[in-house]
């Protein structure tokens, strides 16, 4: 999954890949703005085929963390 | 503010300096939390230190239960406890004055005082609540909590802390105190500048015609030149006071040795409104992304929704500032303000023509610069007809023409040079700093240390002279010129001219 959630991230953030890492999050990613969160969410649910509650939306601050939290949901890592 | 309040200032200042050599942690923590009090019971008084006390330890206690059991019932409980508390003091007695009817019989509610900084430790209180809730660990001791709410530089207008990163710098023991005491006294110089000198000439003008002239006069009408001016006099009014008291914050707390997150980042230098947000009032800025914007968005997943919640979201920002109709309609327009650049994005993203890069920069700065300006209208106006009547004459053509101005000229000329010598100094450091990047980069694709080549070569005394200044060499000066500034300060502090910062107010 971790190739898997860089390159949908980096997908939606149009940035290149290599540019993100676990502690990519909005304070140091421009492009991770408001709008750009909410795609993110929607487009982590469809692929992973998962439904985020708010309380996990808002841990999601990080890369890492969306990694976390969708771990913590047992989608395949 | 008092010249007594000033010593007082400087001698808790110098104090918690001296706690940098205490090597228990515990010691210094319960020093500069003993300093915070005192200083606190000597600006807003004994019993507002009281409530005070009684919130952060109330806020610990949710924070030990949210911590045992983290549910949204529990957290709910929490919020609602420090939002009652926020609204009581904030919003009592303006509401009596809109209905005296419904408060009749309550004429305490009219005497009520609004406790000094109780809206940015109520946020910061909220944000442990929440990043409890979201199970970050946390566990501050009651010595910390307390620290973390009242701690002297912030607790007035803040910067709004987060504690998971205030822990680890109460927990560890400061750096160098040369470069640390040199840093600080260089941002309490320039905030000092910005406040009392930038700041303080905006709003009183040239020969009394000011800003705050500008808007209070009554009876006038404006031409829409004037309301330009006075829009972007005010955007620079409110830059250079809120971004210089943030200035004496950082370096007054860099001082003590605790360093705290910007609280501006070159805001009237942003290409759209949304950039605008990530460098404006930072700290609250992201508080309200973190803790208001993202939970209310995942409330439904349509578009219509994610638009509406940034309306809802500034318009509660607006309300924080003051339970105004004028800052209600400030939020209203921000929130707009995103919604069209939102939808604007998406459209520029389905057509093929794109302005040059340089030429469309350009023109997304001055675009967002004028509708950010605008946006002080409402926010600044005395009440909604004066912002209806300056909008006005803004849209109406005929208003324009410097037959109907009724501003000084002299103030026509200090917004001139404020904005020329802002634009020239911010625009500098920026090219400079995208300049140095770029031979950075040049030299790592030649894998030297120095690029070659001749503009190389013509470069370099240049970048040596931004290297200088960035690595703030100069700033070994700074206690001389503190010691002057602190003097210079001291004798316009008694100026009752000098109007108090303005996000005290809030």
């Amino acid at each position: 999954m971790s190739d898997a959630l860089i390159q949908l991230f980096a997908e939606i953030l149009q940035i290149d890949p290599t540019d993100l890492n676990e502690d990519s999050s909005p304070d140091n990613l421009k492009q991770w703005d408001s709008l750009a969160s909410m795609e993110l969410v929607a487009a982590i649910e469809e692929k992973f085929k998962v439904k985020l509650s708010t309380k996990e939306i808002m841990k999601m601050s990080t890369i890492g963390r969306a990694r976390k939290v969708l771990q913590g949901k047992s989608v395949a890592a | 503010m008092s010249s007594q309040t000033l010593v007082i200032f400087v001698s808790v200042l110098l104090l918690s300096c001296a706690t940098r050599w205490i090597p228990a942690v515990r010691t210094r923590q319960a020093l500069l939390l003993a300093g915070s009090y005192f200083l606190y019971a000597h600006l807003a008084g004994a019993g507002y230190l009281a409530l005070l006390i009684a919130s952060s330890l109330m806020n610990y206690c949710w924070g030990v239960l949210l911590r045992r059991r983290p549910t949204a019932s529990l957290l709910g409980a929490g919020i609602a406890s420090n939002v009652l508390l926020l609204a009581f003091f904030k919003y009592m007695s303006p509401l009596a004055r809109l209905w005296p009817g419904a408060f009749s019989g309550l004429d305490f509610v009219h005497q009520i005082v609004l406790p000094l900084g109780v809206s940015f430790w109520t946020f910061q209180a909220l944000s442990y609540l929440i990043d409890t809730y979201l199970e970050e660990e946390l566990e501050p001791s009651v010595l910390e909590f307390c620290l973390y709410m009242s701690f002297w530089p912030t607790v007035a207008s803040g910067p709004v802390c987060r504690l998971y990163k205030m822990l680890p710098r109460f927990r560890k023991l400061p750096g160098s105190f040369g470069e640390d005491f040199s840093i600080g006294a260089v941002r309490i110089v320039q905030g000092l500048f910005m406040k009392f000198v930038l700041s303080h000439l905006l709003a009183a003008g040239v020969s009394n015609g000011g800003v705050t002239a500008g808007f209070n006069t009554e009876g006038i009408q404006r031409s829409g030149f004037d309301v330009w001016v006075l829009a972007i006099g005010f955007g620079f009014q409110i830059f250079f006071d809120f971004a210089g008291y943030s200035h004496i914050v950082i370096g007054a707390a860099r001082m003590v040795g605790i360093q705290l997150e910007e609280n501006f980042n070159r805001p009237y230098l942003s290409t759209t409104p949304a950039v605008f947000w990530t460098r404006w009032h930072m700290s609250l800025s992201f508080w309200i992304r973190d803790y208001l914007y993202v939970p209310l968005t995942t409330l439904r997943r349509n578009r219509w929704w994610h638009h509406m919640t940034l309306v809802i979201a500034m318009v509660i920002f607006g309300f924080w500032h003051d339970a105004r109709l004028t800052l209600i309609l400030w939020g209203i327009y921000h929130g707009l303000l995103l919604v069209a650049h939102r939808l604007g994005q998406k459209l520029s993203r389905r057509i093929p023509f794109k302005l040059p890069s340089p030429l469309g920069a350009l023109f997304s700065w001055a675009a967002t610069f004028m509708l950010i300006c605008l946006g002080y209208i409402p926010f600044r106006a005395n009440d909604v007809p004066q912002a209806l009547q300056m909008m006005d004459a803004v849209i109406t053509p005929g208003s324009y023409g410097f037959a109907h101005a009724t501003l000084p000229w002299d103030f026509y000329l200090l917004v001139l040079v404020m904005v020329a010598g802002y634009f020239s100094y911010s625009g500098l450091v920026q090219l400079l700093s995208l300049w140095k990047t770029r031979r950075e980069s040049i030299a790592r694709a030649q894998a030297l240390d120095e690029p070659h080549g001749t503009w190389a070569a013509l470069s370099r005394p240049i970048l040596w002279s931004y290297d200088e200044i960035t690595a703030r060499k100069w700033w070994l000066l700074a206690p001389v010129l503190g010691l002057l500034l602190l003097l210079v300060g001291l004798s316009l502090l008694d100026n009752s001219d000098v109007a108090p910062f303005i996000y005290t107010r809030f």
